[in-house]
């Protein structure tokens, strides 16, 4: 069983696919949804969760790819595998026969970005023309499926459309990066993220509205506070690894990388501080600092083999994980209990130092397979961290409506 | 201001422990640059600090909804003993600045009478707005913030959507409450408040 699906039916307590009901759309033949327990909520994070991958992967493919360096072949795997867990959502909603060509279309269109890359690195106008064109082709096709399979919910030109800014996004940031213009690159680089989980939502609407059997709604405050949680503790990992491996191998990009990390902790103290105060958010900023300050040391250890030092980054990263747990716990009321953020933060650990490690070995295959569980990882804290958080939000938010008529208008 | 001291003694003594692939139509995605290696340069990673300081949004001083015909300046409100919203005086447009300020991530807050004893106030015309209208908020500084309404909602006060409200949010977005519905005589209060979300438009 794949990723995704794993992910649906752990949250969802044991969805399958049962039922051959079928209804032909044209495009897309639907099977009709018979897994009860698959919430709305948990399709939408999915979603998000995927297709934010994705772009995550793709730009980091490109990268590699374009700079010629020894980790294309592992990070395009990572990208491959992606594209895997994504089949296996759209194949748990409109079965075999939509997932084999939604598979189609999307690694083709993976291929269209490589061939890009390759004509930008290789001078070559030709090639790049050639792949923006059936880029622009892609686009149109995955509109005419997507169209079918949301019985006209999503129309061909509408997609059309979110998937323009997607090819714009990947081809703007690796031409920056190529040009050398790293910091424009990582800034793009998170506007890919961001709309990726904009695709998302309406995907799960559209799909929600037109097919039975997911319980609960997409929309709704709590599950937005999960979304954007998961979106930014998810590109924390992400950059915070990608940051390590530039900085363990001596990248241009580095400090660009950091950069778009430090935008992330601005980010996530901004929604800390709406939770915790403004004080809480101060507090909540100097701890996460202080972790990302002990990675990169732990990085700088590594790369220079110095073994005293990644154990000093590594003991610093141990208390960190305590005063933090202790930080949430005390912060939430007990909402957010420290046992659980203590035993998340051990992960989170455990899987940035293990892919800095292996990926400064040249075992890039493993730095990469770790980074997709801690990439995971983080929309599992996301969920736990929103559930404390709407618990203790339950007393602190302001009680009732408010009094603001006398009725002179009204008598 | 109170939002800034919403988490109390216990965090404080907490604070002080703490200072210290595919392929396309002719498959080829085995066609890629050769390898390189970069030089090793760690003068960057080694200088690395994380950011420390947050952004913090200036306190808002007025607002302007141009659809409805409301501008003024904006007083402060809290939060009564019982966590019930204080009340703004009559003609006041008030933040509520125990929760988010305008442009910050999480809801931001502001109040109106929809009426006095003797005729409209300042929310009078609030529930005439829709989606697209535009709230003008002007924070200290001069910088002018644009929300954007997305909906109006009517609720009655004994069941008021209040994690609708004041569940906290990623993005900057903006809440316009006042009374509305049925005027109840005889508990001298309009059953219902109406409630404009709106979000914060980004160039």
């Amino acid at each position: 069983m794949s990723a995704a699906v794993g992910l649906l039916v752990t949250a969802c307590g044991g969805a399958t696919v049962a039922t051959t009901t079928t209804t032909d759309t044209g495009h897309v033949t639907n099977v009709a949804n018979s897994q009860t327990q698959v919430t709305a909520e948990e399709l939408r994070i999915t979603l998000e969760q995927q297709l934010g991958q994705h772009a995550l992967l793709a730009i980091e493919a490109m990268r590699a790819g374009v700079d010629g360096q020894e980790h294309y072949d592992a990070a395009a795997a990572a990208l491959g595998k992606n594209t895997e867990d994504l089949t296996e959502s759209i194949r748990l909603v409109y079965g075999d026969e939509a997932a084999s060509k939604f598979n189609t279309l999307w690694t083709n269109h993976i291929g269209f970005f490589v061939d890009y890359t390759t004509g930008l690195a290789k001078g070559d106008k030709a090639k790049q023309q050639k792949a923006l064109k059936q880029l622009d082709q892609y686009r149109q096709d995955f509109g005419a499926f997507l169209e079918g399979a949301t019985n006209g919910k999503l129309t061909q030109s509408a997609v059309a459309e979110l998937l323009q800014h997607h090819v714009d996004q990947l081809v703007s940031q690796i031409d920056a990066y190529h040009a050398g213009d790293y910091q424009r690159a990582a800034a793009i680089e998170r506007e890919a993220y961001a709309h990726m989980f904009e695709t998302a939502q309406g995907l799960a609407s559209a799909i929600v509205s037109t097919q039975d059997g997911f319980a609960g709604s997409v929309e709704g405050q709590a599950v937005d506070l999960r979304s954007s949680l998961g979106q930014l503790l998810g590109e924390h990992a992400q950059l915070a690894m990608e940051a390590m491996r530039s900085g363990v191998a001596g990248e241009k990009d580095f400090n660009a990388i950091a950069g778009a990390l430090n935008d992330n902790t601005e980010d996530l103290t901004a929604a800390m501080s709406s939770v915790f105060g403004e004080e809480g958010g101060q507090a909540f900023m100097k701890m996460w600092a202080n972790h990302i300050d002990f990675f990169v040391q732990y990085t700088v250890g590594l790369a220079e083999g110095d073994k005293a030092a990644q154990d000093a980054a590594l003991k610093r990263l141990e208390q960190y994980r305590q005063d933090f747990a202790q930080f949430l716990d005390t912060a939430s009321q007990g909402n957010i209990p420290s046992e659980v953020v203590a035993e998340s933060l051990q992960s989170h650990v455990n899987q940035l130092v293990e892919q800095v490690k292996t990926f400064h070995a040249g075992d890039y295959q493993t730095a990469f397979s770790t980074g997709d569980e801690a990439y995971s990882h983080m929309y599992h804290t996301a969920e736990a961290l929103s559930a404390g958080i709407v618990a203790f939000m339950g007393g602190e938010m302001p009680s009732g409506g408010v009094e603001t008529g006398a009725g002179g208008t009204a008598k | 201001m109170a939002r800034r001291h919403r988490i109390l003694a216990p965090f404080v003594g907490l604070l002080l422990l703490l200072t210290a692939c595919g392929g396309d139509d002719d498959q080829s995605t085995t066609d890629r640059p050769g390898t390189t290696t970069a030089g090793p340069s760690l003068g960057a990673v080694k200088s690395y600090r994380s950011v420390r300081v947050p952004e913090s949004m200036p306190e808002p001083v007025a607002v302007s909804i141009p659809a409805i015909d409301v501008r003024g300046p904006l007083t402060e409100t809290g939060l009564n003993d019982d966590r019930s919203l204080e009340v703004p005086e009559f003609g006041e447009l008030s933040w509520f600045a125990e929760g988010a300020a305008p442009g910050e991530p999480g809801p931001a807050a502001i109040l109106g009478h929809v009426d006095t004893e003797s005729g409209p106030d300042v929310f009078y015309r609030l529930r005439e707005l829709s989606t697209g209208d535009r709230v003008i908020v002007t924070v200290k500084g001069g910088e002018k913030l644009v929300f954007v309404v997305g909906r109006v909602e009517q609720h009655a006060k004994t069941r008021f959507p209040i994690e609708k409200v004041w569940l906290p949010t990623a993005e900057p977005e903006l809440r316009l409450i006042t009374c509305g519905g049925e005027f109840d005589q005889s508990r001298d209060s309009y059953r219902d408040n109406i409630i404009a979300f709106a979000s914060l438009h980004e160039e």
